[in-house]
C-alpha cells in the first residue's frame, strides 16, 4: 500500500470523522463538511473515501443507531484508528511547517 | 425491529443492492434514507426524489463494483488459474498415462468426427433445395409390385398444365441415352438428362446458374445447360453460350451454364438437354402448396386420365425430395441408393470406441488420481469445497479432450480421403469451416469431457480429508462397483466386436468362394447394349467382336443378380405365378456364361438346327412344379388378353441367378435364334491371357459401329461382387475396428492394473510376508478380472449370436456360427488382461514387502 500519504479528501474526511466523534456517518459528514468549509460533497464520494480509508487501515467503522429516519437501518459510523490519527496528525504538521516556512506571502 | 417507508424509487435500490457489496448495504441505504427524509422537510418531493436518485448513482461506481466482487467470494478467477496450473502439472508428471489417454481419446474423437461428417452428407440429401419438405418426386407402381421412380409423360403434362391446383410448380426430364458430346475435335461421354422446352426445372431444384438468363435458359428446344467443368472440359474456356455441339442427332447450342452439381444430391447428370422430343416415362417432380395433403394430391394424381388404357399407372405414391436418397432403391433409380442401416451401424461403431475410450480414461486416470490423494486431502483441510474439488476434475478432463481437438483435426484431414473412399462418398472436411460442425464437434468432446471426469468426481470428491490422507484403501466404496460395471462393459463391447467381425469375415469368406454355377472371371459386361440401334446392329457388332482370337462368345441377356420378376406364367397343372425370373437371349448365351445342360435337345443340336424359340427352364423350376418328365411341359403366358403357349424345351443346371442374400429363384430364359430385341446387357467371354487386347476388340467392334457412343464396359464379378458392397465395407470395418478397440482396452487395463496394484500394496506385502508365492499373489490378482471378462464373454455371445444370427438369416446362403468362437475369444482377451495386469503388478510384488509395510 502505498501507505503514509493522505489525499486532500481523505484528510478532510479523517479530520470530520475526529471531529464527530461518535456521529461520524455518511450524511453527517457530508453536512459538516458543508457547514465548515462551505464545500458540497457528494455522499457516495464520503462512503467510498472512507471505505478506502478502512481498507488502509486508517478508520474502522462500526454499525449503530438505527433511527425511524433510516427506515430501521442502523449507521455506519466511522472511528479513527491509532494509525489515522498518527498520519492525521503528521500530514498537518508537515503542512503547517511548509507553509511557515514560506518566508513571503505574497506573489510576485 | 425494522420498519421501511417505501422508497421513493423501489427498483433503483434492487440495483444497488444488485452491485454493492452486502456488508455496505445497510449503511448507504440508511444515508440515503436520511437523507431523502431531510429534502423532504426541506422542500418539494419530486426536488427529493431527484436529489435521491441522483445521490443513488453516485455508488454505481467501478470501485464499488470491484469491491462487491472481492467481498463474495474468494476470487474464483484465481482459483480457476490455480486449477489450470496442477492440471498442466500433473500433465507433465505422469506423462506416459496421460499420453496413452490422450491417443484413445483423440482416436475416438477422430471416428466420431468421421462418422460425423459421413452420416452429416448422408442425411443432407437434396436439403438445398428451395422447398425441400413441400417437394416430392412422382412414383409409380406400373406393374406386378414394380415401383418405378418415373410416370407416364401424359400424367406429368397433366400436372404440369395446372390440373390439380394444390400443386404449386411441376418440371419433368428423363433420362437420355448415352452419348457424345461432339465440338469440332472434341468428344465427350455425357450424361445427359432431357426436359421440354419451357421448364420449370429452375423453380423445383436450386442450381447456381453461371452463365445466361435466369428467365430463358429453359425456354428454347435444341438448346442445352452444361454443368461447370464439363462445359470446360468440352469447349475449353468459357463463355460458353452461344456455342454450338453437336449431340446425338441434333444441334444443341449452349443457353446456360450451371454450377457442378454438389455430392448431396440424387441429380447426376453433366448437361440438360432442352428438346421436344416425345418419350413414354418420365421423372416427374411436384412443389405442393403450403399446407397440402400429399396423399390426398397422389390420390388425385392416380385418378387422371393415363390417355391409353394399357399404360396406366396402378398406385401413385409421393415420394419427399430429401428422402430419396435413402429411401429404398425403385427400379431404374437415377443413382446408387444410399443405406439407412449402414449409417446406423457407422455410429454404433463410433459410439463403442468413444466408450472405450471414455472408459479408459476413467480407469487411467482413477490411477493417476490414487497418487494424488494427498493433494485433495490438503485441498479439503484448507477449505476447498466439494464443488470446488469437482470443478478441478472437470477442469482437468476438458482441457485433456479439448487439447486433442487439433489432432483430431489432423486426423480428420488426413484420413478424410481415404474414409471417403472407403464409404464411396466424397466428404470435404466441414471441420474447418461450417460453424455448425465445429460447435458440434467441441461440444461431444466437452461431453466426453464431462463424462470422463464424473468417475473421479463421484468417487474422490465423496471422501473426507481424514480418509484421503490415511491412505486407507478405497476398496469398499462405490467407486469400485462402478469400475466394475465400466469394466464389464468395455469387456463386453471389446467381445462383442470381436466376435461380430469374425462372423462378418467368416460370410464373407464363403461368399467369395462359393460356387456360382456361373463362369465369373472371364466375363466382360457392356451395360449401355440399349445405345444399340435394333438387332442389326447388335449382330454387327457380335460379327466384328468374335473376329477377334481372344474374344471366346458373345451373347445377350441378363447377368445373375438381376431381380427381373414378373412376367406371370401359369405352368400345366398349375395356378397362374409371376415367382419366377425370366429373360431371353440368344443361343449363345449358355455357352458364354458356363450353365450346364441337364436334359433336352438343345444343348446337343447345332445352330443351325435350332428351332427359332425354345424355352428353357432351370432345375429349380422342374423342382418347384413337381414335374417328373419336364420336357414338353406347357406353359402359357397371358398379356393384354392375348395367351401364349410354349412348351419347356431343356432344362440347365442351377446357377445364383439371386444374390446369396436369396435362395436360387425357378427361372425360365427364352431362346432366339433370331432375336427381334437386345437386353440392356452384352456379355462377352474373353480369353483371359490377354485381357487388354480383347477390350481393345471390343471396343473397336463397338466404335467401328456406334462412333458416337461411348461404350461401358466392366467385368461381371466386378458388378456381382457389388452386390456385397455393403457386407464388405463391414467386414474391413470390422477388422479395423477390433484392432483399435483390443489396443484402446489394453491401454486401459496397463492404468489399471497399475492402480490396483498400487491400492492393494499394503495386502500384497502382507501375503508376502506370511510367504505366499509370487504366483499365487498374481492369481489373486488376476481373478477379478476374469469373473469379469466370464459375465462379459457371456453377455457378448448373447449378443453377438443374436445379432449374427440375425444377419446371417439375410442370406439364403449363410454359413454357421460356430460356438467354439466365443469361448476362445473370451480366453483371448483373459490372457491379454492377465498379461497386463500381471506386468503391472510385477513390480508392485517384487519390492520388497517391508516398504510397503512401513507406509505410516
Amino acid at each position: 500500500m502505498k501507505g503514509n500519504y493522505l489525499g486532500e479528501f481523505e484528510e478532510l474526511a479523517l479530520m470530520t470523522c475526529l471531529y464527530l466523534k461518535d456521529e461520524a456517518y455518511g450524511i453527517n459528514i457530508v453536512e459538516t463538511i458543508f457547514n465548515r468549509m462551505g464545500r458540497k460533497v457528494k455522499l457516495g464520494a464520503v462512503h467510498m473515501t472512507l471505505y478506502r480509508l478502512e481498507d488502509k487501515g486508517f478508520v474502522t467503522s462500526n454499525m449503530m443507531g438505527a433511527t425511524a429516519k433510516r427506515g430501521g437501518r442502523r449507521k455506519r459510523v466511522f472511528k479513527l484508528t491509532s494509525s489515522g490519527l498518527e498520519i492525521l496528525k503528521s500530514t498537518q504538521e508537515k503542512r503547517h511547517a511548509f507553509y511557515q516556512s514560506i518566508p513571503e506571502l505574497k506573489i510576485t | 425491529m425494522k420498519q421501511k417507508p417505501p422508497h421513493p424509487v423501489p427498483w433503483l435500490v434492487r440495483l444497488l443492492k444488485w452491485f454493492c457489496p452486502e456488508h455496505l448495504l445497510e449503511g448507504i441505504i440508511g444515508d440515503l434514507q436520511e437523507q431523502y427524509e431531510i429534502n423532504r422537510e426541506r422542500g418539494s418531493k419530486f426536488k427529493a426524489d431527484w436529489l435521491f436518485i441522483s445521490n443513488l448513482l453516485q455508488f454505481a461506481h467501478f470501485e464499488m463494483i470491484r469491491r462487491k466482487k472481492q467481498n463474495q467470494k474468494p476470487n474464483s478467477l484465481a482459483m480457476l488459474t490455480n486449477y489450470l496450473l496442477i492440471a498442466l502439472r500433473n500433465l507433465r508428471k505422469h506423462k506416459q498415462y496421460h499420453l496413452l489417454n490422450f491417443l484413445g481419446l483423440t482416436l475416438g474423437l477422430s471416428c466420431c468426427a468421421l462418422v460425423l461428417l459421413y452420416a452429416d452428407h448422408e442425411f443432407s440429401y437434396d436439403s438445398y433445395h428451395p422447398e425441400p419438405g413441400n417437394t416430392y418426386r412422382v412414383t409409380g407402381e406400373i406393374n406386378y409390385g414394380n415401383w418405378f421412380p418415373s410416370v407416364m409423360t401424359s400424367y406429368a403434362d397433366q400436372l404440369i398444365d395446372g390440373a390439380i391446383p394444390e400443386i404449386k410448380s411441376a418440371a419433368k426430364f428423363r433420362r437420355a441415352p448415352n452419348n457424345f458430346a461432339i465440338y469440332g475435335e472434341n468428344r465427350f461421354a455425357t450424361r445427359a438428362v432431357i426436359t421440354a422446352p419451357g421448364s420449370n426445372l429452375f423453380d423445383l431444384f436450386n442450381f447456381n446458374l453461371k452463365e445466361g438468363n435466369p428467365d430463358r435458359v429453359l425456354s428454347e428446344p435444341n438448346t442445352v445447360v452444361f454443368t461447370e467443368s464439363t462445359a470446360k472440359k468440352v469447349f475449353g474456356e468459357g463463355p460458353y453460350t452461344e456455342k454450338v455441339l453437336a449431340w446425338d442427332s441434333l444441334q444443341l447450342k449452349v443457353s446456360g451454364v450451371i454450377e457442378d452439381l454438389p455430392t448431396n444430391t440424387h441429380l447426376k447428370f453433366n448437361m440438360l438437354v432442352i428438346a421436344d422430343i416425345p418419350f413414354n416415362g418420365v421423372f416427374t417432380y411436384i412443389t405442393l402448396n403450403k399446407g397440402a395433403d400429399p396423399e390426398a394430391v397422389a390420390e388425385k394424381i392416380q385418378n387422371l386420365d393415363s390417355g391409353n388404357e394399357n399404360y396406366f399407372v396402378k398406385t401413385v405414391k409421393l415420394q419427399p425430395l430429401e428422402s430419396i436418397h435413402l429411401d429404398a432403391p425403385l427400379t431404374f433409380e437415377l443413382k446408387p441408393p444410399g443405406n439407412k442401416q449402414y449409417i446406423y451401424l457407422l455410429s454404433l461403431i463410433a459410439l463403442f470406441i468413444l466408450v472405450i475410450s471414455s472408459t479408459n480414461y476413467m480407469n487411467l486416470s482413477a490411477a493417476i488420481y490414487t497418487g494424488r490423494r494427498k493433494e485433495m486431502a490438503v485441498r479439503k483441510v484448507f477449505g476447498g469445497s466439494r464443488k470446488g474439488l469437482a470443478a478441478q476434475f472437470l477442469l482437468e478432463s476438458m482441457l485433456m479432450t479439448l487439447l486433442t481437438l487439433p489432432f483430431v483435426l489432423l486426423i480428420v484431414h488426413w484420413a478424410l480421403p481415404a474414409f471417403g473412399s472407403f464409404v464411396d462418398v466424397p466428404l470435404d472436411n466441414a471441420f474447418l469451416y461450417s460453424a455448425k460442425h465445429i460447435l458440434l464437434l467441441v461440444g461431444v468432446a466437452a461431453l466426453t469431457g464431462l463424462i470422463s471426469g464424473m468417475y473421479p468426481i463421484l468417487t474422490m470428491s465423496n471422501f473426507s480429508a481424514l480418509r484421503l490422507f490415511r491412505k486407507e484403501t478405497l476398496m469398499s466404496n462405490n467407486g469400485l462397483k462402478t469400475r466394475k460395471i465400466l469394466l464389464t462393459l468395455q469387456f463386453t463391447i471389446l467381445l462383442t466386436i470381436g466376435t461380430g467381425a469374425y462372423l462378418v469375415n467368416k460370410q464373407l469368406h464363403y461368399i467369395q468362394q462359393k460356387d456360382l454355377g456361373i463362369e465369373q472371371e472371364a466375363i466382360i459386361k457392356v451395360k449401355n447394349a440399349y445405345d444399340l440401334n435394333g438387332v442389326e446392329q447388335y449382330n454387327a457388332v457380335k460379327r466384328k467382336t468374335l473376329e477377334s482370337p481372344h474374344i471366346l462368345g458373345f451373347t445377350t441377356g441378363i447377368p445373375p443378380g438381376t431381380e427381373n420378376y414378373g412376367l406371370p406364367y401359369k405352368a400345366e397343372g398349375h395356378e397362374e405365378r409371376r415367382d419366377a425370373l425370366s429373360f431371353s437371349t440368344d443361343p449363345d448365351y449358355f455357352k458364354v456364361m458356363g450353365i450346364d445342360g441337364l436334359y433336352g435337345d438343345f444343348f446337343d443340336l447345332k445352330p443351325e438346327e435350332l428351332p427359332n424359340l425354345t424355352m428353357l427352364v432351370n432345375q429349380q423350376f422342374v423342382d418347384r412344379m413337381g414335374w417328373e418328365d419336364p420336357i414338353g411341359k406347357k406353359v402359357s403366358f397371358t398379356r393384354g388378353g392375348n395367351t401364349r403357349e410354349r412348351f419347356v424345351g431343356g432344362v440347365f443346371n442351377n446357377y445364383h441367378n439371386l444374390s446369396l442374400h436369396h435362395a436360387i429363384a425357378p427361372q425360365f430364359i427364352f431362346v432366339r435364334k433370331n432375336m427381334s430385341f437386345v437386353s440392356d446387357n452384352i456379355l462377352i467371354r474373353i480369353e483371359t491371357a490377354n485381357v487388354p487386347a480383347a477390350i481393345k476388340a471390343i471396343e473397336d467392334a463397338w466404335y467401328s459401329i456406334l462412333p458416337d457412343s461411348p461404350i461401358i464396359c466392366e467385368f461381371m464379378n466386378e458388378d456381382i461382387e457389388a452386390e456385397y458392397k455393403h457386407e464388405k465395407t463391414a467386414g474391413i470395418l470390422s477388422l479395423v475396428l477390433s484392432i483399435l478397440a483390443v489396443s484402446l482396452s489394453a491401454v486401459g487395463l496397463i492404468g489399471l492394473g497399475a492402480y490396483m496394484a498400487e491400492l492393494r500394496n499394503k495386502e500384497i506385502g502382507i501375503r508376502r510376508v506370511l510367504g505366499a508365492s509370487i504366483g499365487h499373489i498374481l492369481t489373486i490378482m488376476n481373478r477379478e478380472y476374469l469373473v469379469l471378462i466370464i459375465i462379459a464373454s457371456m453377455l457378448a455371445s448373447t449378443i453377438t449370436f443374436f445379432a449374427a444370427t440375425q444377419w446371417l438369416d439375410s442370406f439364403a446362403f449363410r454359413t454357421n456360427i460356430p460356438v467354439y468362437i466365443f469361448p476362445i475369444a473370451a480366453m483371448a482377451v483373459g490372457l491379454i488382461t492377465s498379461l497386463t495386469i500381471s506386468w503391472q503388478s510385477g513390480r508392485t510384488i517384487r519390492e520388497n514387502p517391508v516398504n510397503a509395510l512401513r507406509h505410516e
